[in-house]
């Protein structure tokens, strides 16, 4: 909508018309943006997914293959650790129960002993 | 040999053909912006640089022509702005030196003193201006380009019509006379 108080003049529009036709870029215009193009490293940088998929196939499944060894060795080797654990744990606790048996044994029998020598 | 296939869909240029295609146009927009040769040619090819960039995101030849043109006009202006922080302002030299009558610069055609009487608009006056009179866009395009609301360029363009034509008789008429 054009403001009622403003009237266009197109002696003026012509003129600009005129005035502002396209001036042609300047000389060697192109080729120095070609060189600057071929400077650019890396025009943009390839979003993540971009850069996965430009390795070749055989390098994925050998990454992914290398990660699953990995997560599958370390989980063994902790299972592991846990199994040495345990093992060493029981045989501490069996190792004092002989240790406890032995010493109550023995109380026992002292207990025998002075009993004997007590009878007249 | 059988006759090739036409394919339905139009090929898009190369980013050669694009630049061929609208260098003049892009250059021409900065220069009117920035009112210096050596900062355009920097700006426009700022935009291609841009441009090659994005092109993937481009949809058809119309929307990479507004893109570029918006683009063109949003560097021109930072560019400009940066030259002001400097203080480095050629458009107050220029406007210094057209509105003295006791120095018309009789070497300059009456074309070239329209355009540069352009570059002494404010800035969104003179995008929105140099979008209808170079482009030949029609306001609503003009406010697609720029990203601005129809009725701000419609008043940008009547502030800009209205400041040059005030400017223009006071520069042109003394021009023609003298």
């Amino acid at each position: 909508m054009v403001d009622p108080g403003f009237d266009i003049d197109p002696e003026l529009e012509q003129q600009l018309r005129e005035a502002l036709r396209s001036r042609p870029a300047p000389q060697g215009f192109a080729e120095r943006l070609m060189q600057r193009l071929s400077q650019t490293p890396s025009a943009s940088p390839a979003p993540a997914r971009k850069r996965l998929l430009s390795f070749p196939l055989a390098a994925r499944l050998a990454t992914a293959a290398t990660v699953v060894l990995a997560v599958l060795v370390g989980g063994l080797i902790y299972q592991h650790q846990r199994q040495v654990a345990g093992q060493r744990a029981r045989q501490q606790v069996l190792l004092a129960l002989r240790i406890t048996n032995l010493t109550l044994e023995q109380v026992g029998q002292k207990l025998n002993q002075d009993g004997k020598d007590a009878q007249p | 040999m059988p006759a090739s296939k036409q394919s339905p869909a139009k090929p898009y240029p190369s980013f050669e053909q694009i630049v061929g295609r609208h260098q003049g146009r892009v250059y021409s927009i900065a220069l009117r912006i920035t009112g210096d040769a050596g900062t355009a040619e920097e700006v426009a090819q700022d935009v291609f640089l841009e441009c090659h960039r994005s092109l993937h995101s481009m949809a058809s030849e119309e929307h990479l022509a507004a893109w570029l043109y918006r683009v063109a006009c949003h560097r021109a202006t930072d560019a400009l702005r940066r030259r002001r922080a400097r203080g480095g302002d050629l458009v107050t030299t220029f406007e210094e030196d057209l509105l003295t009558p006791s120095k018309p610069r009789r070497e300059d055609s009456l074309l070239n003193r329209v355009e540069q009487l352009l570059l002494t608009l404010p800035e969104q006056q003179r995008a929105v201006v140099l979008l209808r009179y170079q482009e030949d866009l029609e306001p609503r395009q003009i406010a697609e380009t720029l990203g601005m609301p129809l009725a701000t360029v419609r008043s940008h363009l009547q502030r800009g019509l209205k400041l040059l034509r005030e400017k223009a008789e006071r520069t042109l008429k003394e021009y023609t006379r003298g």
